[in-house]
């Protein structure tokens, strides 16, 4: 229907320039416009005639119709007018098209594994593609162009033939692909690329670099869609996010996201599992279609050693895609024992009970120092300390108190530590990436000075400035807040809820102190409730990140009835003191760190190494010499060079290609001059045939993106027929600039046959003729 | 009583014994405490044991007599001859019932402003009780 109308193909007016083809000049047309509509103004409404009937146009007319009719008439003619006039200046249009016979046209067909779905009325996508191919495009395509044919998947391949497609590929990298097809442009008269696919690109989309490439060239991307939309019946696991890293028997939460079509409202068991081993089942509702849920899963990391960790959905009645229904992912349980320093002022309740608790922990080496007295200290060393260790008191050399990953202040006023051990600690977190737990007590927080002592900056509360002691020996309940019902540190229950109403039911504080309104970026995760103070609330737990470390207040010095009042079986007061230290140590780094942005690969044989390195006292060190020792599958070995990244001082990338699936290993070694800097392992693991499971639907979002953004269109495979006409209209390849007419156009013809039918219609109405 | 005793223990609490001398009481006392631990054995402390050391080093310890000391002139009460220290472990080696037979540090402490009785002992029971109360807020 556009094109009976306008004459020619859409894409003509959406790429061509509108240009007047007369030579004379728009201030003529201007004027022609204006005394055009003066004149029939003076006709229509010109004085001294009398009202006769039966008078002819411009006789008064206007005196007779009054008004708006008057008004419509003139409009109707003055519109006549301007368009005859605008049809005397010669319109056009000017349009970039493709010089027959010498540009390439590329066909790019979707040869991966998501293809080979069958939701094309029965046949697969690759056949639904190959069929709009076959029936008519590639003929009509090489009627005017040069074609070549292209498969696509995790790269871009040329065929010779359309059989060559089999939709076995194990990825789709359109970016990527197309990047391939833009090389070839620079050598190629390539006038426009036809890519058919199903969208369901699993790198992460296509970058802007691609498209500005694309763009750069000019060469149209136009886009045939197959699969559908939206699928009937299926629940699809998306994503899984775990901890890179844990300590052994942690507990870790899976994040598993998800989403479904077609079960809405269902019930359905979430699952993880190591090989055989079900770590963990959670039963979970079905949020509406299409809607992305995120649902987390607890489960032990169990001893050290690298857990290959797989959440699944077990199939549901008439599931299409059953592929999706699992992820898997990589957990490395390192076999480390983080030393946690506990600095205490006075004895007290609060330190035996928090040593008991974490004392059967044997993945926390918990190392003690008590005033007993003013000017006597006592040591509870760990078997990892040196016995010399703080026979002097409180570490004052970087060393000393870099060593271990975490530190816990007791009742200690801040007086008692000098200056410079002060800025020690600020170091400890900021520089080392160590934690800092601060507990209540009479020599604590407010009432220790620390308000105005040199680790204020750290804590996560503004302490309040107050005359009064901020520590009340009074009893107080404790309540979770809303992020302490989703925190893994107050995690006594596996079940939120019923956690929740654990922690009300838990035996109430000895004592409790106010810490203050927390600081941005902090959180509460636990309130006091004084009991008979009206419901008030007072921060008990706060957590914060600071620098490369965190820090934690933990407002009381009376948790310790949580072990005394409830049987000896209860694990509560133990559980929450081992997962707050785990917390408080669990991320402090090493001073060579290794990192995979993703320890779990799929379909992909590309991996980024990344490497920290610090030197004694945790400063980046920028002049180390860093290498990787992977170790792969059928005892593949290599060593690669890592380099300094330009804008991170102290960080070392390496890029490597993996040559085939399996696990591997990396030693990342790190030296300076002769000094031995550290060294750490990661491991990550590649898995093939997996990508192409997931995001089965037809991402038309994606490749009408594609279109628009490089000057294509996206077409639905009936309207396929179409695109042979609209490809010609490029500005890549070889190209002529013709000008097409548009005086002789359809709906000219129909606007004037409208305009005067208007105005005679209405005068006959009116009697006026 | 017993079971309240053991659940005490058992969650945290500390025990000291004191001011029971001879066989006939110390089985008085075996008695009861068999009811509280059955399965415990009540052992003798090392002088190496923390509790001994956690603020004095105590390793030289004598018997301190009661009061009664101080009219009969004996260091001991029924046939509690020699100063026994004992105690009762937990699962994780730490003391938490500590056992002081056939000596009085009760009295110690309560006549030590009485010129009558000896510096000596009332130092030590001073010296004990500190030790066994910073070993309790210790372990």
């Amino acid at each position: 229907m556009f094109e009976f109308l306008f004459k020619y193909p859409a894409a003509v007016f959406s790429k061509g320039t509108f240009v007047l083809l007369s030579g004379w000049p728009m201030w003529v047309l201007g004027a022609g416009l204006l005394a055009a509509a003066a004149g029939l103004a003076w006709l229509i409404w010109r004085p001294g005639e009398a009202r006769t009937p039966g008078a002819g146009p411009g006789d008064g007319m206007g005196r007779r119709m009054g008004g708006w009719r008057a008004a419509f008439v003139w409009l109707m003619q003055t519109a006549m007018a301007a368009l005859l006039l605008f049809l005397l200046w010669h319109p056009a249009l000017s349009v970039a098209t493709l010089k027959p016979q010498q540009n390439i046209v590329a066909v790019v067909v979707d040869d991966s594994g998501s293809m080979a779905l069958t939701d094309e009325n029965g046949s697969s996508r690759k056949d639904a593609a190959l069929h709009v191919l076959n029936s008519s495009l590639v003929k009509e395509l090489q009627g005017k162009f040069q074609v070549r044919l292209y498969r696509m998947s995790d790269h871009l391949e040329r065929i010779e033939k359309l059989e060559q497609v089999t939709a076995q590929g194990s990825a789709t990298h359109i970016g990527e692909s197309l990047k391939q097809v833009v090389e070839d442009a620079n050598s190629l008269p390539i006038g426009a690329v036809v890519l058919l696919s199903d969208g369901a690109d699993n790198s992460g989309g296509i970058d802007l670099d691609t498209i500005a490439d694309i763009r750069r060239q000019r060469i149209p991307v136009h886009t045939i869609g197959f699969g559908k939309e939206k699928m009937a019946h299926d629940v699809e696991i998306t994503d899984v996010e775990v901890p890179p890293r844990a300590l052994p028997e942690s507990r870790l939460a899976a994040m598993v996201h998800l989403h479904q079509r077609g079960y809405a409202g269902q019930k359905v068991k979430i699952n993880v599992k190591e090989g055989n081993k079900i770590l963990s089942s959670q039963e979970v509702t079905l949020k509406p279609d299409g809607v992305e849920q995120v649902e987390q899963v607890l489960f032990s990391a169990g001893p050290a050693g690298v857990k290959t960790i797989q959440a699944y959905i077990d199939p549901l009645p008439n599931e299409e895609n059953l592929r999706n229904n699992s992820v898997t992912q990589l957990v490395s349980v390192d076999d480390r024992k983080p030393r946690i320093l506990y600095f205490e002022g006075e004895p007290r309740w609060e330190f035996k009970f928090l040593k008991r608790a974490v004392e059967d922990d044997k993945t926390i080496r918990l190392t003690t120092d008590l005033r007993t007295t003013p000017d006597k200290l006592y040591r509870q060393l760990s078997d990892q300390d040196a016995n010399t260790a703080l026979v002097d008191g409180f570490p004052t050399k970087v060393q000393e108190l870099f060593d271990y990953d975490a530190l816990i202040l007791g009742s200690v006023d801040q007086a008692y530590l000098k200056p410079e051990q002060q800025q020690l600690i600020h170091e400890f977190v900021d520089r080392r990436g160590g934690g800092l737990l601060l507990l209540g007590g009479r020599d604590s927080l407010a009432d220790g000075g620390y308000s105005k002592s040199g680790l204020n900056d750290l804590l996560p509360t503004t302490l309040p400035e107050v005359k009064s002691k901020t520590y009340v020996i009074d009893a107080a309940d404790v309540e979770l807040t809303a992020a302490g019902r989703e925190s893994l540190i107050t995690r006594i229950e596996e079940n939120p809820d019923k956690n929740v109403e654990r922690w009300k039911k838990l035996p109430y504080l000895m004592n409790f102190q106010d810490p203050g309104p927390p600081k941005a970026g902090a959180t509460v995760l636990a309130v006091s409730i004084p009991k008979g103070g009206g419901g008030r609330k007072v921060n008990l737990l706060i957590t914060q990140p600071y620098g490369r470390g965190r820090t934690a207040i933990f407002a009381t010095a009376g948790s310790w009835r949580w072990q005394m009042l409830q049987p000896v079986a209860d694990m509560s007061h133990e559980i929450f003191y081992r997962q707050l230290l785990r917390w408080l140590v669990s991320d402090t780094p090493k001073r060579v760190t290794g990192s995979t942005p993703h320890p779990m690969i799929s379909d992909d044989s590309h991996v980024k190494l990344r490497a920290e390195v610090r030197d004694s006292t945790y400063l980046p060190s920028g002049e180390a010499t860093v290498e990787a020792h992977i170790l792969g599958p059928d005892g593949i070995t290599e060593t690669v060079d890592m380099r300094p990244e330009p804008l991170e001082q102290g960080v070392y990338v390496a890029d490597w290609t993996t040559p085939k699936a399996g696990a591997y290993t990396v030693e990342i070694s790190a030296k300076h001059g002769k000094d031995d800097l550290g060294a750490d392992t990661l491991t990550f693991r590649r898995e093939d045939g997996i990508a192409e499971n997931f995001h089965t639907e037809q991402n038309r979002d994606l490749l009408e993106k594609l279109s628009s953004e490089t000057g294509g269109r996206y077409y639905r495979p009936d309207e396929a027929g179409k695109l042979s006409k609209d490809i010609s209209y490029s500005e890549a390849g070889i190209t002529v600039r013709e000008t097409r007419d548009l005086w002789d156009m359809p709906v000219i013809f129909l606007l004037i046959v409208a305009l005067r039918a208007a105005e005679w219609t209405a005068r006959r109405k009116w009697g006026v003729i | 009583m017993a079971d309240q005793l053991r659940q005490f223990l058992l969650r945290g609490g500390f025990l000291m014994v004191d001011d029971f001398h001879g066989t006939l009481e110390w089985n008085v006392f075996l008695r009861s405490m068999n009811k509280v631990f059955p399965d415990r054995k009540i052992v003798d402390l090392d002088n190496k044991d923390p509790i001994f050391h956690v603020v004095y080093d105590l390793d030289d310890r004598v018997q301190v007599p009661g009061w009664q000391w101080s009219i009969s002139g004996k260091t001991y009460e029924y046939d509690g001859f020699d100063p026994k220290w004992r105690g009762i472990y937990d699962d994780q080696g730490r003391v938490m019932v500590a056992i002081c037979h056939n000596m009085d540090l009760g009295d110690a402490w309560e006549w030590s402003d009485d010129p009558r009785y000896p510096e000596k002992w009332a130092g030590l029971a001073y010296r004990i009780a500190v030790n066994y109360v910073m070993y309790d807020l210790t372990h």
